[in-house]
């Protein structure tokens, strides 16, 4: 289906949506029609985060769907259309959460509500050959005789210290995206790091933590 | 100053289901949810990206953050400072009433 035109037409159907954006976790932002209120860059930051706000929720409540931020001015809608694509929609608060869903609804040509209703982790990525169900390849990275298990346990620990408790769950969700977008080898961990560097908001701790892990590397 | 009996009330308000407040750390303040413990990393680390959001939309500060599910139950997540605060909501309730019903509570604290 071509997201693309799908999504024009949306935009162009409601005066009061003001943009919108497509991200895909493997493509990232693909269609970005948002007239200048943000780039690339940013949109892919805001999707990242988004959608790693449902992966999470998702894992308590099997049934997630879209995601709504409401700012003063402005209502930033998210919903997952295929195979891991999501559709967002900017628009202004007096637009009604319901008349979006309808319209998104119709311009895809989709069932949302009734759509089956996975996790991130599921659909994101389709596993490669090598690669294991998401639900195995914690346990076939950090087995003893693994050799990533040692980088791997560093890098979390190295992650605890700039965001504490959540970082188990940060980095489970992370290395599994990880593992699904790349073959898990020591070469790729640079890709990992760089995820998990996303994770800290402060500079300095993000670089701090750079350094710390480089300069274990080192030893 | 709020204390944690004054968030209590939340679980009174119409439309909320359960509620969490958790502090930025990960320890959870006041609940009336089984599940709060287990869910506060998620209430933390959504309401911190939701934070964060600010630095990528030319300095927008979000509101509350709502995870939609099929059930209606959706998810609503608020920044209080050091503080976050989970919401879930009845089916039945609209999220919009409910996320203005909340921030007039949480006024009222202030």
């Amino acid at each position: 289906m071509e997201y693309d035109s799908k999504l024009s037409d949306i935009i162009a159907s409601l005066p009061e949506v003001v943009g919108g954006f497509l991200y895909a976790p493997d493509r990232g932002i693909y269609s970005n029609q948002t007239d200048g209120i943000a780039n690339d860059n940013s949109l892919q930051q805001v999707s990242f985060k988004l959608t790693k706000i449902v992966s999470m929720i998702s894992v308590h409540f099997q049934d997630t769907g879209g995601i709504r931020v409401s700012f003063r001015d402005l209502i930033l809608f998210g919903t997952q259309i295929e195979h891991g694509h999501w559709l967002f929609l900017l628009h202004q608060p007096s637009l009604s959460a319901g008349m979006v869903k309808m319209t998104v609804q119709m311009a895809l040509n989709i069932e949302v509500a009734e759509q089956p209703q996975t996790t991130i982790a599921e659909t994101v990525v389709e596993p490669s050959a090598e690669v294991q169900p998401n639900q195995d390849i914690m346990a076939i990275l950090l087995a003893d005789e693994s050799e990533l298990r040692e980088p791997l346990i560093r890098i979390q620990e190295e992650l605890a210290q700039y965001i504490g408790p959540v970082a188990e769950l940060v980095f489970k969700d992370s290395v599994e995206i990880w593992a699904t977008n790349n073959t898990p080898s020591s070469e790729n961990l640079p890709e990992l790091i760089s995820m998990m560097e996303l994770e800290i908001d402060d500079e300095d701790d993000r670089n701090n933590f750079l350094d710390s892990l480089k300069s274990k590397e080192e030893e | 100053m709020a204390t944690a009996k004054d968030f209590s009330r939340l679980g009174d308000i119409e439309g909320v289901s359960r509620y969490i407040l958790v502090r930025n750390d990960g320890y959870v303040v006041s609940e009336n949810y089984e599940e709060a413990v287990a869910l506060a990393s998620a209430i933390v680390t959504s309401g911190k990206y939701c934070d964060s959001l600010s630095e990528d939309l030319d300095g927008r500060r979000y509101i509350y953050c709502c995870v939609e599910r099929t059930s209606g139950d959706n998810v609503l997540v608020f920044s209080l400072g050091r503080y976050y605060l989970g919401i879930i909501k009845h089916a039945d309730c609209d999220p919009q009433q409910l996320a203005d019903t909340i921030i007039g509570f949480l006024k009222g604290l202030s």
